[in-house]
């Protein structure tokens, strides 16, 4: 490849990758979701007042919901969110921006890894186009900024052998912020850092000054991190997602256990909950090879047996299969296949751990090795068919063809995520919730209170909404009046409780919000209903009546 | 010697594993067991029940009811001929193998994880179609790889592919590739006439047993009858002509997409998690909620895939890859889920895979102790947990089935 080219072409990765992030960033996903609204408002408040919504000063985990978020997106959303504002945009321009940058990550690991421009260049480009992490990359997900994070990290690492890990605190540095970062990466790094310890073994005992200079600076990063994760408030979440909370688990499995009940001690041994708990956590973590979930129907914007797509693109699937092929006949040098093969292997582990099946947010961080694997099987293919002795116009037919199947495979997944999620998925993206706040912050004054029920849903009341972070976020409170509150629940004369027709109706002057299961407009006079909320496919969801 | 006396360890212990306990009604009796006793005796045709026996299985299960009245003996003696198909079943894999890996190690390896593979094990346990269509096909095969040298083989090779697509529903797209590949090897040769005619005189008989072919179709091609996919597909088209792009529904989604659900189908069937681990819940299968393979093998398997192509030549390795991916097929056009008692055919090209992973794996002394160690474990513990789930599933299916044949039937 000429010199120059490389870099003309990863700037225009880039730039559709920034342009794929970046379009209509604030109407879709068509609404913020729970995490966003809290997150944007935690940010807005450290903005106004270097205090999250609960008061506590230039804290290191948010309280937020209980589940004590990590810090770093929200203190990076700050600038944004000063400039750009409390909005959809402004919410999600800071994980937008950074997983726009990660292709250029990938471009540099895969270019150490393959030492090929044109690799790194397809990896890239995959990467960019990737339908998994422009997903995440759109609705503030900590798992971008720590998966950038990590990249770097690793990026930096291997780039640093060849000059004696010279930058290898700078490497330590982006692990640890990775670490503050997302709660998955705590139990894949350390992980990790074992099989590049393994892996490069020689390198690093050659140069241990500069690994102990990166262990000194990461542990006093790390300090404040490891008081966190050793208190309650830190093990919040890990426990409450903790695979051994799975309902599958917990009352299916252990349920049939008991109910044989009296079991022998041969029983328990070779069929008990110690059996049944690792049989579970092997399903789980080899359902993450599952080349359906990859590249059929990994990404659930649509209902079962609904045309879906993959984590993946399908075209992608025979050259993935032919880069594992690639992999295996020694195209690489062995302590870069032990490399990414042991990332292969870690890569499930912290998703296989939690409390849901193929979940693709918790497994991110083995995002960049599939993308390898099709990069390597594409280059390998298109370099024997270059070489084929073929008519040259036979053969711009076959690049046209391929141009078309490219073609096809986006608009398909333009059509999936723009059209056909929202269309079938609104309600799990908590829409409506913000014309709800929005309406109720303009009429809450003519109303003695204001009582929004937060549990809704198609099925049935299956979603638990958060309405007082989207009245927060859309109402723009002044977080000085939510801390001085006994909590950012309580502000105005808003609550959120159940809400109950036959009881409620009895209310003085109130208004009601709640969904069509609590408020039915069968029961409910039409003239006390002052608005329905529809969700993105049309379908009533919220109905907000006045008491009488 | 030692080749003989490893050899008849191997099938002595396939053997005790398959034949004990046979007869006992603690096993409870299996849905096609009852079919059995209720079903005619007319050999040569379907019974009118929903679970239908195919003639050939039908004449060979029937035995037992000409000779006996008691019940519980005719079940009994019906196993037997299943215990035996399931010895012949591993005594042709042993053949097959030798042909295949040259390397007798490799042979043992291979055919040691079908002696312990539990799906293998509980088939020659219960009256089951499948039991019979496994061993013909596997027949057919090893009289096709016979035939590439000796022409006259692949005739044979037809006729007990026809004999397995009358047996087992599930043989049917098997036995159809191999019909198909025993006419398109003789092709452009004189013999080519006698391997059309074989295929043709099945073609007949399957025209002649209408209600057996109709089964027989419906059977093994659930998933294109699937409603969900058509309303599915119309849906996703309704909504993009809502938003005024009328065209763009019709190009993105339409009947087209059958082909793609059944490729997701295809891949699912090889799910690591269903075949090596627990199978997902409301599974077709007939039998236990474990995978058809033990999970301590699934290294070696990813293991033997990657060095096969360095055991074999590329063209070699890659046809017994291609021969695992069609081997999947007859479970992916069920319905759309895994499917195990379908997926027994794709158990043979894997073990093919783990006789070359384990004989890598058995050079390095040290660990073979923690492999045996592991490998007990893991198959007492599928063991148990496969006859719990079996007397669960089988007892309360048919608890209504088998106290009526029980009480009904015992004279």
């Amino acid at each position: 490849m000429k010199k120059g080219k490389p870099n003309i072409i990863l700037l225009l990765i880039t730039f559709l990758s920034f342009a794929l992030r970046f379009w209509k960033l604030a109407s879709f996903p068509v609404s913020l979701n729970i995490d966003e609204v809290v997150i944007g408002y935690d940010s807005y408040s450290i903005l106004k007042t270097a205090k999250d919504q609960w008061g506590s000063f230039l804290p290191l985990a948010f309280q937020s919901i209980g589940d004590y978020k990590a810090p770093v997106l929200i203190y990076l959303m700050v600038p944004a969110i000063k400039i750009f504002g409390l909005n959809e945009f402004g919410i999600r321009f800071t994980v937008a921006f950074f997983g726009s940058l990660t292709p250029l990550l990938i471009f540099f690991l895969a270019d150490y890894f393959f030492k090929r421009k044109e690799i790194a260049l397809i990896a890239s480009f995959l990467l960019a186009i990737s339908p998994w992490h422009i997903h995440y990359s759109r609705a503030t997900f900590e798992a971008i900024l720590a998966l950038f994070f990590f990249l770097s990290g690793v990026t930096i690492f291997c780039r640093s052998i060849p000059l004696k890990g010279k930058f290898w605190w700078l490497s330590g540095i982006f692990f640890c912020l990775s670490l503050y970062t997302y709660h998955a990466e705590r139990i894949f790094i350390p992980l990790f850092l074992v099989v590049l310890l393994l892996v490069y073994f020689k390198e690093i005992r050659k140069n241990f000054k500069n690994v102990l200079v990166a262990l000194i600076i990461s542990f006093i990063i790390l300090l404040p991190l490891a008081s966190i994760m050793l208190s309650p408030q830190g093990q919040t979440r890990a426990k409450s997602v903790f695979f051994t909370n799975d309902y599958e688990l917990r009352v299916v499995k252990f349920g049939e256990i008991e109910k044989r009940g009296g079991i022998s001690f041969f029983e328990k041994i070779l069929n008990g909950k110690p059996v049944a708990t690792v049989s579970f956590l092997l399903k789980r973590y080899l359902e993450y090879s599952d080349i359906s979930y990859l590249f059929f129907k990994g990404m659930n914007y649509t209902p079962d047996k609904f045309p879906a797509i993959g984590l993946m693109y399908l075209f992608e699937l025979p050259f993935f299969l032919l880069g594992i092929f690639k992999l295996t006949q020694k195209s690489l040098t062995k302590d870069k296949i032990f490399l990414a093969f042991g990332w292969l292997l870690l890569g499930p582990i912290p998703s296989a751990l939690s409390n849901n099946s193929q979940h693709s947010l918790r497994s991110l961080t083995l995002i960049p090795i599939p993308q390898f694997l099709s990069a390597l099987g594409l280059f390998t293919f298109f370099n024997w068919f270059l070489n084929l002795n073929i008519a040259e116009n036979l053969k711009k037919i076959f690049y046209f063809l391929c141009s078309l199947l490219l073609l096809s495979s986006f608009i398909y997944y333009f059509d999936l995520y723009y059209v056909q999620f929202p269309y079938h998925y609104s309600h799990y993206l908590m829409y409506g919730l913000k014309e709800v706040a929005l309406y109720a912050w303009e009429h809450h004054n003519e109303y003695e209170q204001v009582i929004i029920d937060p549990d809704f849903g198609l099925e049935g009341k299956n979603i638990t909404g958060i309405p007082f972070a989207y009245l927060l976020v859309y109402g723009r409170e002044d977080p000085r009046v939510v801390q001085a509150g006994k909590s950012p629940y309580e502000f105005e004369n808003f609550s959120y409780r159940p809400v109950y027709w036959p009881e409620d109706q009895k209310l003085k002057n109130s208004l009601l919000v709640a969904s069509f299961w609590q408020l039915s407009p069968e029961e409910v006079p039409a003239e006390q209903i002052v608005k329905v909320v529809k969700l993105y496919n049309g379908k009533p969801m919220f109905y907000l009546v006045k008491t009488k | 010697m030692d080749k003989i006396k490893t050899s008849l360890l191997i099938f002595i212990f396939a053997f005790i594993l398959r034949g004990v306990p046979l007869g006992s009604p603690l096993w409870g009796i299996s849905q096609d067991e009852i079919s059995l006793i209720r079903g005619t005796t007319q050999l040569f045709s379907c019974t009118n029940e929903g679970d239908c026996f195919l003639p050939v299985s039908l004449f060979f299960f029937s035995w037992p009811k000409i000779f006996l009245t008691n019940t519980l003996q005719i079940i009994l003696w019906a196993r037997v001929i299943t215990l035996t198909l399931g010895m012949v079943t591993l005594i042709l894999s042993y053949l097959l193998f030798k042909k295949i890996l040259k390397d007798s190690s490799l042979v043992f390896f291979a055919l040691f994880t079908l002696v312990f593979c539990p799906q293998l094990v509980f088939l020659s346990k219960f009256v089951s179609p499948l039991a019979l269509g496994l061993p013909l096909l596997l027949l057919s095969i090893y009289l096709m790889v016979k035939g590439l040298h000796y022409w006259q083989y692949l005739v044979f090779s037809q006729i007990f592919s026809g004999l397995a697509l009358f047996s087992s529903a599930y043989a049917l797209v098997p036995s159809l590739i191999l019909l198909f590949l025993s006419i398109f090897l003789t092709l452009g040769k004189k013999k080519f006439i006698i391997c059309l005619s074989a295929f043709f005189i099945f073609l007949v008989w399957f025209f002649f047993n209408k209600y057996s072919s109709f089964f027989l179709i419906k059977r093994s091609l659930v998933f294109f009858s699937e409603p969900g996919f058509i309303n599915a597909i119309n849906s996703s088209r309704g909504i993009l002509r809502e938003g005024g792009h009328f065209l763009l529904g019709k190009i993105l989604y339409n009947k087209l997409y059958f082909s793609i659900f059944w490729l997701s189908n295809l891949f699912r069937q090889y799910s690591l998690a269903n075949i090596f681990s627990l199978i997902e819940d409301s599974g077709n299968s007939t039998l236990f909620t474990v995978g058809p393979m033990l999970i301590v093998w699934f290294p070696f398997f990813v293991w033997g895939v990657l060095e096969s192509f360095k055991y074999f030549s590329f063209k070699k390795a890659a046809i017994l890859l291609l021969v695992l991916f069609l081997a999947g097929i007859p479970a992916s056009l069920l319905s759309p889920r895994f499917n195990q008692d379908a997926f027994v055919f794709a158990l043979f090209p894997m073990a093919i895979y783990l006789g070359i992973g384990l004989s890598g794996f058995f050079k390095k002394r040290g660990a073979i102790f923690i492999l045996i160690m592991l490998f007990t474990l893991n198959f007492l513990i599928t063991t148990f947990k496969v006859v719990l789930d079996f007397k669960q599933n089988v007892r309360l299916k048919n608890q209504k089935n088998y106290l009526s044949v029980i009480k009904g039937n015992f004279r």
